[in-house]
């Protein structure tokens, strides 16, 4: 399992953050600021190989 | 990390400097030839000295802590749980998952009278058809139980999802990331980052709820719970967790016979002969390998294997004990694997089956269970199991390298694995929630409903006629045993996450889209290759991967977008009326009941990673085996021609799960969504606002 560090917010961003988190529909406030790190670095960090993705996959008995 | 933390480990940086340096500059010791040498890369003697006689009083320290405040821990313990347990209807929950037990089997074969365990917890109790997940998947549904939330919450809506700017599909539940950056030091390479693993379901699951409220929990295989998460509770995980070669279970078959067709499953090898034994290497992680020898044995049907260094008899038809493996991967490291092996023939050819190389519970090269030591406990406690995700090895029998009785064995072997698990963690729970999800049910039916199905030539007369209905007494047998372990101050629900049917043909509806101007080849290329490969993405407007799910090629979402995203509601409408009802002119028959727009099924902050639409496949039908790995090919139907030959990947409609309890249920249409708010509800904790089941509404006692 990952281990977790602290990032320090400032308090009026995270007040805002705090306010919509159940409105969007996540559980906490820790997984909304994980998504917006996770969205941002999805466009940011290289791809994995199209190879190695799909030898992860193998063995999958619903795919061929 | 604390402000003391790093001056601490500042001032340690420090210490190591200065004893490098003093070593670099000739205070070392010298060769023989009078030169400083750098055979030893470290920090110094002085260091190691230092560390370990810091880690000494560190730990002797926190060993008189714990060991001082240990009663207080108790107590105070005590104090939380009787507050929390005081305002609980139960003392204990018992989940018992029986992954794909089809509702209309169940109810034929109760009133048949052939489950007498089952129909003793429908009259005691409730039974219920459950309502399942689009799409009715287990990575899905399974963590729509867990978390109480819908797909668009919990960001699991297949078996694979895809990368936005590559296209190229990718595990759903979780992502493995190897080191990437290495400090090279001659023949030496020293990794500077560390091998991540990381799960990619979202939102909460209820018993890291019931942990932060002192309620414990034992989740034993769970789908979509590897990595395992930290909670008060005890995990092993389950489905998505890999081999040791990095993949979903690939085996390995040896054979002194014809090469054979490539494997889709798994590697075949030739065996070299050496003398009278035949040898062999098992491949383990990246290029490791372990040496095997077969040798004859003292009858026909018998052979002796001698591997990493012990030697063990093989049987024809019989699978040998787990074996522990140890694959060198560095001059100070290894990775441990279990294997089982079948000998499959010895006359005219030798033949061995090798099952994928299983983590190591004993020595897990990746986490599997919380706490890490769980897994360990568990295989000292109750032998060694196996720990891959999808255990039974399906594909193997799909290519025929092993027999249908051959894979029955193993199944059967692996859930009495489970079982023993299950039955323990019941033995040791006065208190919390025991679940347990067994998959044996799913993969039996899978392989075998061809059995069940009177429009296929394979069913009736065979001897393997009765397997699924075997399969469900089985089971039946298993909640027998559970209801022992369900009081007055317990709540047992026996559930399933979908239901099952036949799947005869397949759809590719990449070739549908093909042929009605939605997707494009790029020039020259007549048929695509598997993993949307040779599409023209300038061209295209829709695509198709995974099992039910249908993308748009949407601009600003996908690298190549062409659909703007003002003119995707028409485009999806367009697609719906088009392909609801789709017809098979071979059979006459409809494929598809429904395609459903997600944007009106799902909500919450994930749905953009969902597929835009998701198709409702009619009984009989699923996407073909080429669609589901994103191959164009020039027909739209095809039969299924393998032993897999039952599936629920239909519309949900179709194939919702039970669920039994040992209390009256009196909630209408209930749904697998609603078991984690009522958990909680039953250890009267509120749940929380985000989750959207409804706690289930009991008839009151008496």
């Amino acid at each position: 399992m990952a281990s977790k560090v602290s990032v320090k917010l400032s308090k009026p961003l995270c007040d805002r953050a705090r306010n919509v988190v159940e409105k969007a529909g996540y559980s906490s406030l820790e997984e909304f600021i994980e998504h917006a790190v996770e969205r941002d670095l999805a466009k940011l960090e290289q791809s994995e190989s199209k190879d190695d993705l799909i030898r992860k996959m193998k063995g999958l008995g619903y795919l061929e | 990390m604390t402000r003391q933390s790093s001056v601490r480990a500042a001032a340690l940086l420090v210490l190591w400097a200065a004893i490098v340096l003093w070593h670099g500059h000739g205070h070392g010791p010298a060769t023989q030839h009078g030169a400083p040498r750098l055979a030893y890369i470290g920090p110094g003697a002085g260091f190691a000295f230092l560390g370990s006689f810091l880690t000494v009083v560190i730990s002797v320290v926190a060993s008189l802590l714990s060991f001082l405040i240990w009663p207080f821990r108790i107590l105070w313990l005590a104090v939380l749980r009787r507050g929390r347990f005081g305002k609980a209807q139960v003392k204990k929950v018992i989940f018992l998952g029986l992954d794909g037990l089809d509702p209309k089997l169940t109810e034929r074969w109760m009133d048949e009278g052939k489950l007498p365990n089952f129909s003793r917890l429908r009259e005691q109790g409730s039974y219920h058809r459950l309502r399942t997940t689009f799409p009715p998947l287990s990575p899905v549904a399974w963590s729509t139980f867990s978390t109480g939330v819908n797909p668009g919450k919990h960001n699991i809506f297949d078996f694979l999802n895809r990368d936005l700017r590559t296209y190229a599909p990718e595990l759903s539940s979780a992502k493995v990331r190897p080191v990437t950056r290495f400090l090279k030091i001659g023949k030496w390479k020293l990794p500077l980052t560390k091998a991540s693993v990381e799960l990619r379901r979202k939102s909460e699951p209820f018993w890291k709820i019931l942990g932060r409220n002192a309620i414990g929990s034992t989740i034993l295989r769970v789908p979509i719970t590897f990595p395992p998460e930290a909670f008060d509770g005890r995990m092993l995980s389950a489905m998505s967790t890999p081999d040791l070669r990095g993949t979903q279970g690939s085996f390995t078959y040896f054979s002194t016979g014809p090469d054979g067709s490539a494997c889709e499953g798994g590697v075949r090898f030739p065996f070299t002969a050496s003398g009278d034994a035949l040898e062999a290497r098992l491949p383990g992680p990246e290029t490791t390998s372990v040496v095997l020898r077969v040798t004859p044995g003292q009858h026909a049907g018998e052979r002796r294997l001698e591997i990493d260094g012990a030697t063990w008899a093989l049987r024809v038809g019989e699978y040998t004990p787990w074996i522990r493996l140890r694959f060198s991967t560095g001059r100070w490291s290894s990775a441990r694997g279990i294997v089982r092996f079948l000998l499959t023939s010895t006359d005219p050819d030798v033949s061995l089956y090798v099952t994928p190389v299983e983590i190591d519970p004993e020595n897990p090269a990746l986490p599997i269970s919380h706490p890490g030591y769980y897994a360990l406990y568990l295989a000292k406690l109750l032998g060694s199991f196996a720990t891959l995700g999808m255990a039974e090895d399906t594909w193997a029998l799909n290519e025929g390298v092993i027999d249908e009785d051959a894979f029955l064995g193993q199944s059967k072997l692996i859930q009495a694995e489970r079982e023993a698990m299950f039955f323990s963690a019941l033995e040791h729970t006065r208190r919390g929630v025991v679940a347990c999800v067994f998959d044996t049910t799913d993969r039996v039916q899978h392989m075998f409903y061809r059995y069940l199905d009177a429009s296929r030539k394979t069913s009736g007369g065979s001897r393997h006629a009765g397997v699924i209905e075997a399969l469900y007494r089985d089971m039946d047998r298993v909640v027998g045993r559970t209801l022992e372990y369900a009081d007055g101050n317990t709540a047992l629900f026996v559930l399933s996450d979908h239901g099952f049917c036949s799947f005869r043909r397949g759809v590719n509806l990449n070739a549908w889209l093909l042929r009605n101007g939605y997707l494009f080849l790029s020039e020259g290329v007549a048929e695509g290759g598997a993993y949307l490969a040779g599409i023209d993405w300038s061209r295209t407007r829709a695509y198709t991967f995974g099992l039910s799910g249908l993308y748009l090629n949407l601009r600003g979402r996908e690298a190549q977008g062409l659909v703007a995203p003002e003119e995707a509601a028409t485009l999806k409408a367009e697609l719906i009326v088009r392909l609801t009802n789709l017809l098979d002119a071979e059979t006459g028959e409809v494929a598809i009941q429904h395609l459903y727009d997600s944007e009106a099924i799902y909500s919450g902050p994930y749905r953009d990673a969902a597929p835009d639409l998701i198709a409702g496949y009619a009984p009989g039908y699923r996407a073909s085996w080429s669609a589901a790995v994103g191959t164009v090919t020039n027909s739209v139907f095809e039969d299924n021609t393998k032993c897999w030959s039952g599936d629920h990947c239909v519309d949900p409609s179709v194939v919702p799960g039970v669920l039994f309890a040992n209390r009256r249920v009196e909630s209408d249409n209930p749904g697998i969504e609603d078991l984690a708010p009522t958990v909680l509800q039953l250890f009267g904790i509120t749940p929380p606002r985000w989750m959207e089941g409804k706690t289930l509404v009991f008839a009151a006692a008496g």
